[in-house]
């Protein structure tokens, strides 16, 4: 070690307190930026893992191969791991009603592919032997046999031939073809699995995949498939070509394998984390740079007594670089081990929020910690304190060694002659025009102060505001509808399903605990003034015409629902379901977002309980749809409609024809929202299915909805397209409580996130202020030594540290409150494109961060002061040159 | 032999009305083994001067040549080593480093240089400055006389040519001060190097061979008391 290193580590002992705040400012910084990296790779691997669990882990897959490619694959050097499924061929099954899918594809598969493949157990356990099978899920539930884990099948297993061609999985089902057996075996039901990925087998495939244990070894004609995974992923695609081999590749897995080029999804994310990696580094630049500021000012002496025995400029910045070096040693390690230990904490408390969030595969987020996030965490770390060292030792070595030792640079009178204040001198007296004459002749030294104020106030107030908005964008539609899933359905003549009959399906369904069907019609109500609460009559009907025109929902309700409602309402079912005078159920007090107030409100539409109003509609017509008005030669306004499979077949219906008017009388108004109705839909009518005919005569069902809750909405919405798709057709369900679900868990997430983020820097601004100010009056001994001995009291000199206090917080209010105004501003700005919402001065946030600054600056002050006020003023006097 | 020349002198602190002329033209010469005291009221620019003839502070104009090289026409690395091994500087107030012990301080020269100490001199300084048995101590564990003693060290450790000593008593009490001024003496003798001091204390000026009296930055009297 040589003499300056010696020198620097000596004065880092000396200032222990100084030196542990900027070692605690490393620290902060390297413990955000690994946790910035860490949480950056998490997620990656997160998104890996759950592709992985929904596609399997292969990243190749060649479907039947001879036994010589397959031993190509499988000797191949870039291949990793490769394992094959031996194809044991196809048979019927009996009460299967598909199809298109008639069969069962059975392959024998060892342990090694099942985890390749990602197969996962419904039930039972994985096979052990050739005698045992696993069963798809997707075969049980479109299938009139149900089968049992336990239970034994036989299966007649062939070849599909065509032509004397034998048929794999990729040629759909075909009417001529024919299985030849070659022989016929009987497996237990050792499990059922989730269905494969649709890249394994794909929608068309004629056999349901049925997985067997190790069967022992095939023969020379048998056919695999083989599933392998390369070295290096992305070799995958050059060696399927070079080994000619017709295969599939997994494509969502090497995207995220960083196979093929850096997807969208990564670059955001790595775009994310390199803002706010930057805006880490900028916070933690001002405070690290301050302490090494300081460091050097007040080794300013030091460096000229050096520089006055003959050291040279490089020889003094390398003692600033050095001191640099030795707080990143110590700091960088422990920052980057507590910033992965912090994000290992957060996901181990909200990683299985993750769960729900990308996929439903149930993947949770966990801690992944990779070389290069740690390598990144330290580089940016270290960058940050170079920087922050480099800055200051510039200015170290441009002072000559004459003022080192006469020390005066630090405070240059400015040229201009400036006088405080009357209103300083009356509130404060002299110690106020003291504090504010050296406020002025020291700027630069507060300047960092203010600024890591400043710089704090406008993180934490866009980070709450960011959060904010955030939050009520994952929070809308909370809670608005009592369902858990909906299913439309449209019923417009080329339906494959009966919609009665699925109603019945549905009800039957074990996991459903009730279900509702409705059509919905969208009507143009005229109500009389007098019906409609007094404060949107006024607003509706501003001409006086006594009447109101609205746009509302009429919903069409299965009987059995409509029925089960009149008795939940105490209502006669005589009255209400009479077939030729029905009476609806007027549902009021719908949820409505105000922009105004920023809030959701109840809005009661209607003034009386009961009414009659006309009701004005568009007829629906089975097979066509509605395709505006158009004028015709006559002058005449005449309604189109459009054939849906030949759209130049045109219907072209006159206004009587095409709008329905009806009398609706409502017989009661309720406020409690039955479930299957979204609140915010606005107030709503209810009438019964079996009115439909006398209110709109005639009237096509072309749309209609299944609003349903269950416990288990996961599985009501499996079971359901299992029972679409064996009905031959495909249904969409939207599982509205598993929405609700991730959108709660995005706001935990958000938060948490956010709200540690904004911890964090702000722990690194009370660092900062924290260092300047308890330095900068360590400075001042002399100062306050004098004015002790020239009388100053105690309760002067409080009243001149409170003076600066006030000095402090108010510039860096001053400068901060507007600046963050107009950073939440901009994110306001770039939130509305997703979000219409309107702009909220986050008054919370900007309150917190005023109290914060005062707090902070007067807390650091008092400690400060403490420590001087031992001081013996001859001493302090006489300190100046030890 | 002439060792160190000085020639026009100028420094000005300030610009305009508010410029100070610190030095106003000064020259003079100083012989080889000379022991030279400076003397002047305060603000009279004694201080100004040695830090000039010390390669510290830079003039406004004017020459200072030490051994016939031009000291200010070195760049500001190259006085840094001028400093180092040319001349040695005591202050009034020690300016030792404070986290430094008694050793590094006086050998904070040589290493700054990268050098290896001569022990065998470290060794007969110390002796001669009565430090032995201090080695290890930190600045602020010695008396005053004793902290000077290790800045006379610290200015002797690697035998420079001129030795310049700015009060280096100023601070101490009259039995403190006449040991080092002994001190002084007997290094200049035994390793006949060159001393300029500045004194404000006349018993001091009358030791040298020669007293220099500055006023308002200009020579007003060159006496020689012995030769």
């Amino acid at each position: 070690m040589n003499i300056f290193q010696k020198v620097t580590l000596q004065s880092l002992k000396k200032n222990k307190v100084r030196t542990i705040v900027t070692i605690v400012g490393v620290i902060l910084s390297a413990a955000m930026i690994s946790a910035v990296t860490t949480f950056t790779a998490s997620m990656s691997n997160y998104v890996l893992q759950a592709a992985i669990a929904s596609e399997g882990a292969w990243h190749g897959y060649v479907p039947d191969a001879d036994i010589e490619t397959t031993q190509e694959i499988t000797g191949a050097s870039e291949v990793a791991e490769a394992s094959a499924m031996r194809h044991l061929g196809y048979a019927l099954v009996d009460g299967n009603t598909m199809q298109t899918c008639p069969y069962v594809y059975v392959l024998s598969s060892d342990e090694e592919t099942t985890e390749m493949l990602s197969v996962r157990l419904v039930g039972g356990h994985y096979p052990t032997s050739g005698d045992e099978i696993l069963l798809p899920e997707h075969l049980l539930n479109s299938n009139d046999n149900t089968f049992k884990i336990g239970d034994t099948i036989t299966l007649a297993l062939g070849q599909r031939m065509v032509d004397g061609y034998y048929l794999t999985q990729s040629n759909p089902y075909q009417e001529e073809e024919t299985l030849e057996v070659r022989e016929t075996r009987t497996f237990t039901v050792a499990g059922i699995y989730r269905r494969l990925s649709d890249r394994v087998e794909s929608y068309e495939a004629p056999g349901y995949v049925a997985i067997t244990g190790p069967d022992g070894n095939g023969d020379a004609d048998s056919r695999y498939d083989v599933f392998f995974t390369m070295n290096r992923p992305g070799d995958i695609y050059s060696f399927l070509e070079d080994h000619a081999l017709n295969g599939k590749t997994n494509d969502r897995v090497l995207l995220y394998s960083g196979a093929t080029d850096v997807s969208g999804f990564e670059s955001a994310l790595r775009g994310l984390s390199a803002i706010v990696i930057g805006l880490i580094m900028f916070g933690s630049v001002s405070l690290i740079y301050n302490a090494f500021s300081i460091s050097v000012s007040e080794r300013t002496k030091q460096f000229g007594l050096l520089s006055s025995v003959g050291a040279t400029r490089k020889q003094l910045r390398g003692m600033v670089l050095f001191e640099a070096l030795v707080v990143s040693v110590i700091g960088i390690p422990i920052g980057i081990l507590s910033g992965i230990l912090g994000i290992g904490v957060t996901l181990l408390f909200v990683g299985d929020l993750f769960a729900s969030l990308l996929t439903g595969e149930g993947v949770p987020m966990t801690l992944c910690i990779s070389a290069p996030s740690i390598l990144v965490a330290i580089v940016v770390a270290l960058v940050t304190v170079l920087i922050s060292a480099w800055i200051p030792s510039g200015r170290a070595t441009k002072v000559t060694a004459i003022e080192a030792i006469r020390q005066s640079r630090d405070i240059r009178p400015d040229k201009k002659v400036r006088r405080s204040s009357g209103l300083t001198y009356r509130l404060f007296g002299l110690p106020g025009v003291l504090a504010s004459q050296h406020y002025r002749r020291s700027r630069k030294k507060y300047r960092a102060t203010i600024f890591s104020l400043f710089m704090s106030i406008v993180l934490f107030v866009s980070a709450s505001a960011f959060t904010d908005y955030m939050v009520t964008m994952a929070g809308q539609g909370l809670d608005v509808a009592g369902y858990d899933v909906s299913m439309s359905l449209r019923q417009d003549g080329l339906a494959l399903l009966d919609d009665q009959q699925l109603l019945q399906q549905i009800r039957d369904m074990d996991q459903v605990e009730d279900v509702a069907y409705l059509n919905e019609r969208f009507l143009s109500c005229l109500f009389d003034s007098q019906d409609v609460a007094p404060q949107y009559a006024q607003q509706l009907d501003q001409e006086g015409t006594g009447t109101v025109k609205m746009l509302l929902y009429l919903y069409f309700v299965d009987d059995e629902s409509f029925r089960e409602l009149l008795q939940q309402h105490g209502l006669s079912e005589a009255e209400y379901m009479d077939p030729q005078h029905p009476l609806a159920i007027g549902v009021d007090g719908s949820r409505v977002y105000n922009a105004e107030t920023e809030q959701y409100q109840t809005v009661e539409l209607l003034a009386s309980d009961q009414l009659e109003f006309t009701a004005e509609a568009q007829r629906d017509i089975v097979g066509y749809w509605s395709d505006g008005t158009e004028t015709n030669d006559a002058g005449e306004t005449v309604y189109m409609y459009r054939n849906r499979i030949d759209s130049e077949q045109v219907l072209e219906l006159p206004e009587e024809e095409a709008m329905y008017s009806s009398t609706i009388r409502m017989g009661t108004r309720i406020t409690d929202w039955p479930f299957f109705l979204s609140k915010s839909n606005g107030t709503t009518f209810l009438l019964p299915a079996s009115a439909r005919d006398t209110v709109f005569p005639g009237d096509g069902v072309v749309y209609g909805e299944y609003l349903i809750t269950a416990e288990d909405h996961k599985a009501v919405v499996q079971e359901l397209k299992n029972m679409a798709l064996a009905q031959g057709a495909h249904v969409s369900p939207y599982d509205l409580a598993a929405s609700e679900e991730s959108d709660r868990n995005t706001i935990t997430i958000i938060r948490v996130f956010s709200y540690g983020f904004v911890v964090l820097i702000s722990l690194i601004a009370a660092a900062n202020v924290f260092n300047t100010i308890t330095t900068n009056i360590h400075l001042r001994r002399r100062e306050f030594a004098m004015l002790k001995s020239v009388g100053m009291s105690r309760s002067g000199f409080n009243r001149m540290m409170n003076y600066e206090c006030l000095l402090y917080g108010s510039r860096a209010l001053l400068f901060g409150l507007p600046a963050s105004l107009l950073v939440a501003l901009l994110i306001h700005r770039s939130v509305i494109y997703a979000f219409d919402m309107p702009f909220r001065v986050p008054w919370k946030a900007m309150g917190i961060s005023a109290l914060s600054v005062f707090l902070v600056v007067f807390v650091t002050m008092l400690y400060a002061m403490s420590k001087i006020k031992k001081d013996d003023p001859i001493e302090a006097l006489k300190n100046e040159n030890t | 032999m002439e060792l160190l020349r000085v020639e026009d002198l100028c420094k000005t602190y300030g610009r305009g009305e508010n410029a100070v002329k610190a030095l106003d033209h000064v020259s003079f010469t100083v012989e080889k083994g000379e022991f030279l005291a400076i003397i002047g009221p305060s603000g009279s620019g004694k201080s100004t001067l040695l830090h000039i003839l010390g390669g510290v502070d830079r003039p406004t104009g004017g020459h200072v040549y030490l051994d016939g090289q031009d000291v200010y026409a070195q760049n500001e690395d190259q006085l840094a080593i001028f400093r180092r091994r040319q001349v040695g500087l005591i202050y009034q107030f020690y300016n030792l480093i404070p986290v430094l012990n008694v050793v590094e301080n006086i050998t904070l020269p040589v290493l700054m240089d990268g050098r290896t100490v001569n022990q065998e001199r470290l060794r007969e300084l110390m002796e001669t400055l009565g430090l032995r048995g201090r080695e290890r101590h930190l600045p602020n564990q010695l008396s005053g006389g004793q902290q000077q003693r290790v800045s006379i060290g610290r200015a002797l450790m690697n035998a420079p040519a001129l030795v310049l000593a700015d009060e280096p008593t100023g601070n101490l009490d009259s039995k403190n001060s006449q040991e080092i001024v002994e001190l002084l003496k007997l290094s200049h003798r035994k390793y006949g190097q060159t001393l300029i001091v500045i004194t404000h204390d006349e018993s001091i000026a009358l030791q040298a061979d020669r007293v220099l009296t500055i006023e308002d930055g200009t020579i007003t009297r060159d006496e020689v008391i012995r030769r």
